[in-house]
C-alpha cells in the first residue's frame, strides 16, 4: 500500500515515523480496518493550529517525534515497570498494560460479580476472532469520527479491554485498568470498550504512569456505551513522565435515563490532551470534572464535546487547572444543543490559576444551541491567587508559601469535593497534595 | 414603556418582507467596469485625483489579495462570491464635490428623508440651525456633503472624505492610513485597500473635545456595487470624539457585498466613542437577496490612559462578519464593546471583538446581547488576549443570548488566553429563552404577546442600549423592535 | 507595647499620601480608640500595621515591643502577635474554618518556636471559644466565611482572636453592619480578652462601639495624623458635636 499524507506539503519527522511505523505493524497485528483508519489519519496529518479543534494544541510543531510502537515486554519487565498502586486502598479487580500489553499475570480480573465480563482484544484477535463493536469508526456522526488521535489509537491498538455489564448487573467492586511504562522511548496504543447495560452499574478506575526521563507517547482510547437507566463512574488519573505524552480519548454514548460521572487528574506529561465526546440521550446526566496540573515546560489540554441529543438532559463540567513555571493549559469545551433537546440543562466552569510569570492559560468555552427551551451557561477566569485571599491567610500567621499551599488545595477543591466516594476522593486529594508539595522541583 | 409602544407600532406597520428602506434612488450614476482588475483600480484612483503613492498602495494590496484566500472560520454559509461580477465604483453623477447643501441633488435629501432614522440629521440635512451633528453622508461610494465643517474647523478639527484627506492632508493620510489594519490583515481588509472608494476622515487635535457628535450615513444604492469605504479617526493627546454611523440599503435582490475598514487611533489620554447601528437589507424571508456584510474595525489605543469604546446594534444584512477591537497598547488604556445583534429570518450574524492587552493595567469590558429569532444563526465570537508584559491587566465578559423561535440557533466562541499571573480574565454566558413565566406574567398585565415580547427583549439589552447616544438608543429600540417583527407565534 | 513614630503611607499605584506623620503610642493594656471622618486614614492605618499590600511607607516605624514590625511579611507579624480584626472578613471557598484555624495556630507556634498543638486540645479549645461567641459546629465546617451573615463573619474574627491570642488587636471598624445583639456578643468576647499583657486599638466612625468595650484613651486621627487625644469623654463630645472640626480634605 502507498499512503499519501497530505501531498501539498512535506512531512513532520512525525508524521515520517507514524507512516513507517504503520507500514511495518500493519502486517503484523490482525487487520480490523485499521488502512481506513490510517489513511484518514494520513489524509490530514497531525492537526496544527488552523484545524479549529487543535487551535492551541498545534501536534504539527510540538511533536518533534514519533516513538516506535512498544513491543510486548517480558514479564520480567513487566513487573518490574509495575509500581505501588496509588487505588491500592480501595481493593480493585485489576487489570494491568504494560506499554499498551495486557498482562494477565499481574492482572486479577475476579471478583467482579455476576453478569460482568471482562476479556482482551489482543486474545480475541489472536484466534482471528471478532470483536463486536470495534470498528475502524469511533462514535459515527460525532466530532470524535474524525479526530487524528482517535484515528491513530484505531490504526495502531495493540491491545485492550473488553468490559461488558450485564442488563441489570451491579459491579461487585471496582475495575482498575492500569497504564504503564517499561520507561524505554515508545508509543502505545490501547483501545478499550466498554458497554453498560440497561439499569446496570459499574465503576472503573483507570491510571497511567509512566516513570520519569522516559520519552513515552501513550494513547488510550475509551469506547463507552452507558445503557438506558445505567449508571457508571469513572475516574482517570494521569501521571505521566514529564518527557512524554498523553492522548487520552473518551467517546461515550449515554442512554436516556442514563448517568456518567467522570473525573480527570492530569499531573504529568509534557504534552497531554484528554479528550472527552459525550452524546446525551433524553434525561441523561453527564458529570465530568477536571484537575490539570501543570509545571516545567509542559502543555496539558483538556477538550470536551458534550452533545445533548435528548430533551431533558442535565450536563455540568467543572474544569479547573493550576499551572506553574512555563507551563500551558488549554481548556476546549463545546456544549451542543440539537433542536430535540428541549429542557436542556447545561452548566460549563473552566477557571485557571496562574502561579508563576510565565505560566500560560487558555480557554474556549463554547455553546452551540439549537433549542429555544434551554438553560445553558459557561463562566470561565484566569488570574493569579487571590491577593485578598493570601493576605488574610497570612495576618493570621500563616507563613506565604503554606497559604499558597492552602489556597491551591481550595481552588481545586471544587473539583475534588464533587467526588462521591471518599476512598477516591481522598486519592485523588493526595496526589493533588503530592504536586503541590512538589512544586519547585523542576522536572 | 412609551418606547415599547412605539416599537410595537413599527412591528406592526412592518411586514419583515417589506423592508423600510427598500427604495431606489434615480440618479444617473458613473460606474467603474464590472469586475475587478489593475484598470479598475486605476479608474478609482484616477477617478478620484488620488497621489501616485495612494495609487502604489492600492496596487499592491491589489497584488497581495490574489494571492489570499477566503476566510471559512466563521460560522456563515453562502454562495461562493464572483468577485467579477460586481462593480467597484459607483459614484452619483450630478454635482463633482458640493460646497454646500444647495448643490446636492434634491432625490438625494428626499432619500435621507426617507431614511427616517437620523432625526437630528435630517435637520442637519435640511439645513436648520443649531442641529449639532455633523454628518458625513456615503452614498454609495463617494462622500456627498459634510456639514458643520466651518464650526469644527474653529476647533482644527478636520472631518471630510478620505478622498479629500488624501489631497489636503495627505500626511496624515500617509502616516496613519493602514496603520491600525494593516494591507494584509485579512481578506476582505485586503480587498478594502485596494478598491476602496471613499469614506470618512477624522482628525481631532490635542486637548479638543469635539463640540458635537460626528456622524456618518452609509448607503448602497446601485445594482451589484459593492461598498467599500474607509474610514481613519486619529485622536491626539487628550482629545474626545463620539462618532455615529448608521447604514442602510434599498431592497434588491442580489446580495450585495460590503466590506469596510474602520481604523481608530488614540493617543494619550484620548477618547473615542463609535457607535453602529447597522439595518441593511437582511434580505427576504426565504433568505434571498441581502447585504453581506464582512468588515474589519479595530482600534489602536496608542497613548497611555487612551479609551476606545464600541457600541453597536446589529439588526440588518443577510450576513454580518464583523469584530470591532482594540489594541490596548498603551498603559491604562482602556477598551469597551457593547453589542446587540438581533437575527430573524434567514440571517446568520457571526459578531464579537478583539480584545489585545499589551499595556501594562489596560482593562476590557465585553458586553454582548445576542437575540435570535426565525431561522437566523447569531454567533458570537471574542477574543481576549492578555500579553506577557501586560501586568495587572483586566478583562470581564457577558455575553447572553436569547432565542425566540425552535428554528434557530444562539452560539457562543470565546477564546481566552492570558499569559500574566497579574492580570484576570473573566468570562460568563448565558442562553435562554424568554420564560413562559415572564411572558404569562406581562401578558396578565394586558400586553399583547408581541408587546409582551418586546418589552423583554428591551430589558434584555438595556445594558447596551444606554451606552448610545439618546437618539441613536430611540432609533436602536425600533429597529430591534421592527427586526423580531413575526416571531412571536 | 507599641510605638508609632512619625508614619507616613502611600497607596502604592497611585502616589497618593494617606498617612502624613502619625505618632500613637499604647501602653500593655491599654485599650485605645481611634475615631475620625471618613477619608481621615483609619483604615489605611490598619492595614498598615497588618501589612497589607498595596500600600509603600515612606517614612517612619512602628515598634513593637522595640521591633519595627513594617519590614515583616504579614505572617510574621501575625507570629509576633499582631491581630487585625477585618472590616470587611473574607471568605475563602475550599478552606473549612477548623482547618484554617488550626494551620494558623500551628504555623504562629511553630515560628515562635513553640511544639504544635495536639488535635484533642485544638478541639477542646476551639468548642470552649467557640460556645463564647455562639458560633456553631457547622460554621466551623463550613468554608472560612463562606455563606455567613455579616455578625457571623464579625464572630469569626473575634474567635479567631480569641485562639491566636495576640499581643496588639486593631479591630477596624468591627461594628459596621451589625445589629445591637451582635454588637453586645461580640463586644463581650473583646471584653473577655482583655489582659494586662494584651492592648487593643479599636478603629470606628460612630461612639455606640465604646458603650460596650470602653477605651482608656481616644484618639482623633484627621488628614493623617493624630490631631487629639483625650479619654473617653472625647468620644462623647465626638458623637454630640460631629466631626465637623476636623473635616478631611480627602473626604469620600
Amino acid at each position: 500500500m502507498n499512503l499519501v499524507l497530505a501531498p501539498d506539503r512535506r512531512r513532520t519527522k512525525a508524521e515520517e515515523a507514524l507512516e513507517a511505523a504503520f507500514r511495518r505493524i500493519d502486517a503484523e497485528l490482525p487487520d480490523l480496518d485499521r488502512e481506513t483508519a490510517f489513511a484518514r489519519f494520513a489524509a490530514q496529518g497531525l492537526p496544527h493550529r488552523r484545524v479549529e479543534a487543535y487551535h492551541f494544541t498545534d501536534l504539527r510543531s510540538m511533536l518533534a517525534s514519533a516513538p516506535e510502537p512498544a513491543p510486548r515486554p517480558t514479564l520480567d519487565a513487566a513487573r518490574a515497570a509495575l509500581g505501588a498502586d496509588v487505588f491500592a486502598a480501595l481493593n480493585p479487580a485489576r487489570a494491568v498494560f504494560v506499554d499498551g500489553w495486557f498482562v494477565a499475570e499481574l492482572s486479577d480480573l475476579t471478583g467482579l460479580g455476576d453478569g460482568v465480563t471482562v476479556s482482551t482484544l489482543a486474545a480475541a484477535m489472536a484466534v482471528g476472532g471478532t470483536v463486536a463493536g470495534l470498528g475502524a469508526r469511533v462514535a459515527p456522526g460525532t466530532a470524535a469520527e474524525t479526530d487524528p488521535l482517535v484515528s491513530l489509537v484505531c490504526a495502531f491498538f495493540s491491545d485492550g479491554l473488553a468490559l461488558r455489564v450485564a442488563d441489570g448487573a451491579k459491579m461487585a467492586r471496582p475495575l482498575e485498568i492500569r497504564h504503564v511504562s517499561t520507561g524505554v522511548s515508545a508509543s502505545a496504543f490501547v483501545r478499550h470498550l466498554v458497554e453498560v447495560g440497561e439499569g446496570a452499574s459499574a465503576s472503573v478506575l483507570e491510571s497511567h504512569e509512566s516513570p520519569e526521563g522516559s520519552i513515552v507517547h501513550a494513547h488510550t482510547l475509551v469506547e463507552m456505551t452507558v445503557a438506558a437507566k445505567a449508571k457508571l463512574t469513572w475516574v482517570d488519573r494521569q501521571r505521566e513522565s514529564h518527557d512524554g505524552a498523553r492522548f487520552s480519548t473518551l467517546a461515550v454514548s449515554i442512554g436516556d435515563h442514563a448517568a456518567l460521572d467522570h473525573t480527570v487528574a492530569t499531573l504529568g506529561a509534557k504534552i497531554a490532551r484528554t479528550q472527552v465526546f459525550a452524546t446525551l440521550g433524553a434525561h441523561a446526566d453527564l458529570q465530568t470534572r477536571g484537575a490539570t496540573l501543570a509545571k516545567g515546560r509542559t502543555h496539558a489540554d483538556a477538550t470536551l464535546v458534550v452533545e445533548h441529543v435528548g430533551p431533558g438532559a442535565t450536563s455540568r463540567e467543572l474544569y479547573k487547572s493550576a499551572v506553574d513555571d512555563e507551563a500551558t493549559s488549554v481548556f476546549q469545551g463545546r456544549i451542543t444543543v440539537q433542536p430535540a433537546a428541549q429542557q436542556t440543562d447545561g452548566r460549563m466552569g473552566a477557571h485557571a490559576v496562574l502561579l508563576s510569570d510565565r505560566a500560560e492559560a487558555k480557554a474556549k468555552p463554547e455553546l452551540e444551541i439549537f433549542a429555544d427551551d434551554v438553560a445553558c451557561a459557561h463562566g470561565a477566569t484566569v488570574a493569579e491567587i487571590d491577593e485578598t485571599l493570601k493576605f488574610y491567610l497570612m495576618s493570621r500567621g500563616i507563613p506565604a508559601d503554606e497559604t499558597e499551599r492552602l489556597l491551591i488545595h481550595a481552588f481545586l477543591g471544587e473539583v475534588t469535593d464533587a467526588i462521591a466516594d471518599e476512598g477516591v476522593r481522598s486519592v485523588i486529594e493526595g496526589e493533588i497534595d503530592g504536586w503541590i508539595d512538589g512544586r519547585g522541583n523542576r522536572p | 414603556m412609551a418606547a415599547v409602544k412605539e416599537t410595537v407600532d413599527q412591528v406592526r406597520a412592518i411586514d419583515v418582507d417589506q423592508y423600510k428602506y427598500g427604495f431606489e434612488t434615480d440618479i444617473e450614476s458613473e460606474r467603474a467596469r464590472k469586475g475587478l482588475g489593475e484598470d479598475v483600480i486605476r479608474f478609482i484612483s484616477a477617478k478620484k485625483n488620488e497621489p501616485e503613492w495612494m495609487l502604489e498602495w492600492r496596487l499592491d494590496a491589489y497584488k497581495r489579495w490574489l494571492t489570499m484566500e477566503e476566510p471559512t472560520w466563521a460560522r456563515v454559509h453562502y454562495p461562493q462570491i464572483d468577485f467579477q461580477d460586481i462593480y467597484y465604483y459607483a459614484a452619483p453623477k450630478s454635482t463633482p464635490g458640493p460646497k454646500s447643501l444647495d448643490e446636492v441633488d434634491p432625490e438625494l435629501l428626499k432619500t435621507y428623508e426617507k431614511l427616517g432614522i437620523p432625526l437630528r440629521e435630517q435637520a442637519v440635512l435640511a439645513g436648520v440651525e443649531g442641529a449639532k451633528v455633523a454628518v458625513d453622508a456615503v452614498f454609495d461610494s463617494v462622500s456627498v456633503v459634510t456639514t458643520f465643517r466651518e464650526e469644527l474647523s474653529k476647533h482644527g478639527i478636520i472631518f471630510c472624505s478620505i478622498s479629500e484627506a488624501m489631497r489636503e492632508h495627505p500626511d496624515l493620510v500617509k502616516k496613519y492610513l493602514g496603520s491600525v489594519v494593516p494591507v494584509t490583515d485579512n481578506y476582505y481588509a485586503t480587498l478594502n485597500s485596494a478598491v476602496f472608494s471613499d469614506g470618512s476622515f477624522v482628525y481631532i487635535p490635542e486637548g479638543v473635545r469635539c463640540p458635537m457628535e460626528l456622524s456618518t450615513y452609509f448607503r448602497i444604492n446601485e445594482k451589484k456595487t459593492g461598498q467599500f469605504e474607509r474610514t481613519l479617526i486619529i485622536a491626539e493627546k487628550g482629545s474626545y470624539v463620539s462618532y455615529l454611523e448608521g447604514c442602510t440599503a434599498p431592497q434588491r435582490d442580489e446580495n450585495q457585498l460590503h466590506a469596510a475598514v474602520v481604523e481608530l487611533v488614540a493617543m494619550e489620554d484620548a477618547e473615542i466613542k463609535y457607535s453602529t447601528v447597522q439595518n441593511w437589507y437582511p434580505g427576504d424571508k426565504d433568505g434571498k437577496g441581502g447585504i453581506y456584510n464582512f468588515v474589519t474595525k479595530r482600534g489602536d489605543c496608542r497613548g497611555d490612559r487612551s479609551k476606545i469604546s464600541w457600541t453597536q446594534v446589529e439588526t440588518g444584512s443577510a450576513i454580518t462578519w464583523k469584530y470591532p477591537s482594540c489594541i490596548l497598547r498603551g498603559d491604562d488604556s482602556k477598551g469597551e464593546f457593547y453589542s446587540i445583534a438581533v437575527s430573524n429570518g434567514r440571517q446568520q450574524v457571526d459578531s464579537g471583538t478583539k480584545m489585545i492587552h499589551l499595556g501594562k493595567r489596560t482593562s476590557s469590558r465585553i458586553i454582548s446581547k445576542g437575540i435570535s429569532a426565525g431561522h437566523s444563526q447569531n454567533t458570537y465570537r471574542g477574543q481576549v488576549k492578555v500579553n506577557r508584559k501586560a501586568d495587572g491587566a483586566r478583562s470581564f465578559t457577558n455575553c447572553d443570548s436569547l432565542l425566540i423561535g425552535h428554528d434557530c440557533g444562539a452560539h457562543t466562541v470565546p477564546y481566552l488566553e492570558s499569559g500574566n499571573p497579574r492580570a484576570k480574565v473573566e468570562h460568563e454566558a448565558t442562553t435562554s429563552k424568554i420564560s413562559d413565566d415572564q411572558l404569562f406574567y406581562c401578558i396578565s398585565r394586558g400586553l399583547d404577546p408581541e408587546e409582551a415580547v418586546a418589552l423583554i427583549v428591551n430589558g434584555f439589552v438595556r445594558d447596551v442600549l444606554q451606552q448610545l447616544p439618546m437618539e441613536f438608543a430611540v432609533e436602536a429600540q425600533k429597529l430591534i423592535g421592527v427586526s423580531l417583527e413575526g416571531s412571536v407565534g | 507595647m507599641l510605638e508609632i513614630k512619625n508614619l507616613h503611607a502611600e497607596i502604592e499605584n497611585e502616589g497618593r499620601e494617606i498617612l502624613r506623620g502619625l505618632d500613637l503610642q499604647v501602653k500593655p493594656g491599654e485599650v485605645h480608640a481611634i475615631m475620625g471622618p471618613n477619608g481621615a486614614g483609619k483604615s489605611t492605618l490598619s492595614h498598615v500595621l497588618a501589612g497589607k499590600p498595596g500600600y509603600r511607607v515612606t517614612e517612619g516605624a512602628a515598634l513593637l515591643d522595640g521591633v519595627d514590625i513594617l519590614d515583616m511579611d504579614p505572617a510574621l507579624r501575625a507570629a509576633n502577635g499582631v491581630f487585625l480584626a477585618f472590616q470587611y472578613p473574607v471568605e475563602i471557598p475550599g478552606v473549612a474554618n477548623m482547618t484554617f484555624l488550626k494551620a494558623a495556630l500551628n504555623a504562629q507556634r511553630k515560628a515562635r518556636g513553640e511544639e504544635e498543638i495536639s488535635t484533642p486540645d485544638f478541639m477542646r479549645l476551639v468548642r470552649t471559644e467557640a460556645g463564647k461567641l455562639k458560633i456553631t459546629q457547622d460554621m466551623l465546617k463550613r468554608p472560612v466565611n463562606v455563606g455567613f451573615s455579616g455578625g457571623e463573619k464579625k464572630r469569626n474574627e473575634i474567635l479567631q482572636m480569641a485562639i491566636l491570642q495576640p499581643k496588639l488587636c486593631i479591630l477596624d471598624e468591627t461594628d459596621s453592619g451589625l445589629d445591637i445583639d451582635a454588637l453586645k456578643v461580640v463586644s463581650e468576647g473583646v471584653n473577655a480578652l482583655r489582659a494586662p499583657n494584651r492592648s487593643f486599638i479599636v478603629i470606628t466612625h460612630y461612639q455606640r462601639l465604646l458603650d460596650h468595650i470602653r477605651p482608656d484613651v481616644v484618639h482623633v486621627l484627621s488628614k493623617g495624623r493624630i490631631v487629639k487625644t483625650g479619654g473617653p469623654e472625647l468620644a462623647l463630645e465626638l458623637e454630640a458635636k460631629g466631626y465637623a472640626d476636623y473635616a478631611s480634605e480627602e473626604a469620600a
